[in-house]
């Protein structure tokens, strides 16, 4: 395939409980493709296993065709290129908007840190909001709160964006707003992402291609192909 | 939207809150009363502030180095991979169940020659680590492991992921375990006063003890007072500061336990160790060993058992005045939380930050004075242990009470039960275990209570701490073990009691096996009580 995320073969096991079973899967850079799945399909653990939190115990996965994992190469989280958007936001209670947002960014030096507070002003502007970088997390609604999340994901330009079941702890208007309004972001900034989901109506509205799992396999590629 | 207060109720829990602060405002008053002059000089004597000086010194002493052990300690036992994890928990809160004056009396039995502010700081840091360790563990556990996950993904390696997204969120929890330290030595009177340090309450008793005119120890209890809420201030900033912070309503998921070097796991299991056993295996060898001795020489059996006996009785007491007065202001609190519950409430609360030699010396004053004929008596003593204890029943009161939900009240209500009938056959039948365990602790404390026991017990009566302590005075130590002993198996029940859930929680599964998927499900009967919910 050309650049973007290629998984070919990743088998992943609890124990002897074997959770990932050869999964391949492949989404073309700046694609958005969502995985669906039901409880326990190893939705979560195919997003873990891309993040780094898991170590498969074969298969490889690249990214723009570099290796993250694969026979003799494991590459640890912070050196993937990724950024996580987990259920709920996980923002940093401790840190105000701003410096969630900014957290991955360099800060040693007078430059660097003008420059990152530059780029979380921009990232504020591009998810809608500006002039809320002094603002603490428990101060905003929950879509803000995963705003503040995927602009945190985006800051450092990661090469892949991960969807942790980011809308499932809001109301169903809410979630359906800014599910529109990420997918706009992210096709904007032209990221590769990959939406893990239970919701059907959520993985087609989202994203262009649909993977459905089930017992730690991929049954169909492809499954829809409606937006875009 | 709040019910409205019944008045009676309103009235009941008023006058407990006057009557519980008027010993706090008699001490002023005596303290203030015979004019500036006396008041002029225990200020302007260098003595006072030095006593003041070493009191804080102790306490900011011990308070850093119970941080230094305690945070690594609740660490190892969260967050690594360790054998025997449950043993190692209730190894490190263990220390919890030796009073401080129990262990100074088992450290000085073995080395006689410890003395002075380094010897408290050492029996002091041993015996109130346990105070750090618990609350950093159990935010610890709490934390959303997503945070050092996302951090990890932002180009922060495992140390920095922990010390820049973890350990800023566990700080409000190791900064109010380290304050409560601090009030904890800064009201400490028995290692003190045995290792013969003078602070403020060793200070204060002595000055109670040595002379007449009482003004000056009743200024002393001021400035401790004063000292002491001072801390307690800010305590509670630093709990609601933690408060703020949480964000997300359902459970986190526990991450795997992290693998240590050899280097570092021997270095781990070192510092349990000796947390537990300078902690609580010292004290019980040393206090074993003198009661071997003792018992040798013949214990003191009807000696032992009347202490025990009025130990017993002083407990009940106290017990059944604490909880029955924290009734009405727990139920205030719970059911209509107005702000005239809250302004009740803490003024009940005025013992939680009140050393108990301040207690006892402003309830010495109230009996002299208002009250002669009680003074010395059982009444007067179980108002004490009520003033110093309200706080502890009154938490175990309210929280139980606001665990049951009020429809079920206004369902008895439509069944034709009375206010009063409902709350009884419904409320308080329902949070009745709760309360149960509150008395049960508040109980046991009593049991162990020392400074206010030995200003206030009726003449001739004597507990098993202030035997302890008399015998520890004189230097009768292996006399003295047998009360030593009955005090720590008194202690350890409360110890258990707090290390039991947290040795549980600690030992769940965790993801690296299975956990993931667990996680999955547990997402999904989420989403679905949520679903209900709305």
């Amino acid at each position: 395939m050309t650049t973007g995320l290629d998984i070919a073969g990743l088998v992943v096991s609890y124990g002897k409980t074997p959770v990932l079973k050869g999964v391949d899967l492949q989404v073309p850079e700046g694609q958005i493709a969502a995985v669906l799945g039901s409880s326990g399909s190893g939705k979560t653990t195919l997003l873990r296993s891309i993040a780094g939190f898991i170590r498969p115990k074969s298969g490889h996965i690249e990214i723009d065709h570099r290796r993250l994992v694969g026979p003799g190469v494991w590459l640890a989280p912070e050196r993937r290129d990724v950024g996580l958007v987990p259920q709920e936001g996980a923002l940093f209670p401790h840190l105000d908007v701003a410096g969630n947002v900014g957290f991955g960014l360099p800060k040693r030096t007078r430059v660097q840190r003008a420059e990152a507070a530059t780029r979380v002003e921009q990232l504020l502007e591009f998810v809608s909001l500006g002039g809320k970088g002094a603002v603490r997390p428990h101060e905003l609604s929950g879509g803000m709160q995963q705003r503040v999340a995927l602009a945190r994901a985006l800051a450092r330009e990661p090469k892949v964006v991960l969807l942790d079941e980011p809308f499932s702890a809001l109301d169903a208007e809410l979630r359906r707003e800014l599910r529109a309004a990420v997918r706009d972001l992210l096709s904007q900034a032209g990221t590769t992402a990959i939406l893990v989901t239970h919701d059907e109506d959520e993985a087609v509205d989202f994203a262009d291609a649909v993977h459905r799992i089930a017992d730690g396999q991929i049954l169909d590629q492809q499954l829809a192909q409606t937006n875009g | 939207m709040n019910r409205p207060t019944p008045r009676s109720l309103l009235i009941i829990g008023a006058t407990v809150a006057v009557v519980v602060c008027v010993p706090l405002v008699y001490l002023a008053i005596r303290a203030f009363g015979s004019g500036w002059g006396p008041v002029e000089q225990v200020l302007t004597n260098p003595n006072t502030w030095q006593a003041a000086g070493t009191s804080v010194a102790l306490a900011v002493a011990v308070a850093g180095t119970t941080v230094a052990i305690g945070v690594p300690a609740a660490w190892l036992i969260t967050k690594a991979r360790l054998r025997w994890r449950r043993t190692w928990v209730v190894l490190v809160v263990l220390p919890l169940a030796v009073p401080s004056f129990v262990a100074s009396f088992a450290w000085l039995s073995l080395f006689p020659q410890l003395t002075g502010f380094w010897a408290a700081w050492l029996v002091l840091s041993l015996a109130t680590v346990p105070y750090v360790i618990l609350p950093t563990a159990a935010a610890l556990r709490s934390l959303d492991p997503a945070h050092e996950e996302v951090a990890r993904t932002l180009g922060s390696g495992p140390r920095e992921a922990f010390l820049r997204a973890a350990l800023p969120q566990v700080s409000p929890a190791v900064g109010g375990g380290a304050l409560l330290v601090a009030l904890y030595v800064l009201s400490d009177f028995g290692a003190v006063s045995i290792f013969r340090v003078d602070v403020l309450s060793r200070v204060i008793f002595s000055s109670y003890r040595a002379s007449f005119d009482r003004t000056s120890a009743a200024v002393l209890g001021i400035i401790l007072a004063l000292l002491a809420m001072l801390i307690v201030a800010l305590e509670q900033r630093s709990r609601g500061r933690a408060q703020r912070w949480r964000l997300a309503t359902s459970a986190p998921r526990q991450p795997p336990a992290l693998t240590l070097t050899p280097g570092w796991r021997a270095g781990g299991y070192g510092l349990l160790a000796a947390v537990g056993l300078l902690g609580v295996g010292v004290p019980i060898i040393a206090t074993i060993e003198q009661f071997l001795t003792g018992a040798s020489a013949g214990i003191d059996w009807p000696d032992l058992g009347a202490a025990m006996s009025t130990t017993a009785l002083y407990g009940i007491v106290g017990m059944v005045t604490a909880v029955t007065l924290a009734l009405p202001i727990g139920l205030l609190a719970a059911r209509y939380p107005t702000r005239a519950a809250a302004i009740l409430e803490r003024m009940s609360f005025v013992g939680h930050a009140l050393p108990g030699v301040v207690v006892g010396l402003s309830i010495v004053f109230v009996g002299t004075r208002l009250v002669p004929d009680f003074y010395q008596t059982l009444p007067l003593l179980a108002f004490a242990y009520a003033v110093l204890f309200i706080p502890k029943a009154g938490a175990a009161i309210r929280g139980s009470i606001a665990t049951v939900p009020t429809v079920l009240e206004d369902v008895a209500r439509t069944c034709g039960y009375s206010p009063w009938r409902a709350f009884r056959t419904v409320t308080m039948r329902l949070a009745s275990p709760g309360i149960a365990a509150g008395a049960v602790l508040v109980l046991l404390t009593v049991m162990k209570e020392l400074p206010a026991t030995l200003m206030l017990r009726p003449t001739g009566e004597d507990t098993l701490a202030t035997r302890l302590w008399t015998l520890t005075e004189i230097g009768s130590y292996a006399a003295a073990a047998p009360y030593a002993m009955t005090l720590i198996l008194i202690g350890a029940i409360p110890a258990f009691l707090l290390a039991f859930p947290l040795a549980r929680s600690v030992s769940q599964p965790e993801s690296d096996d299975g956990g993931d998927e667990l996680e999955d499900e547990r997402s999904a009967r989420r989403r679905q009580l949520e679903g209900v919910r709305r």
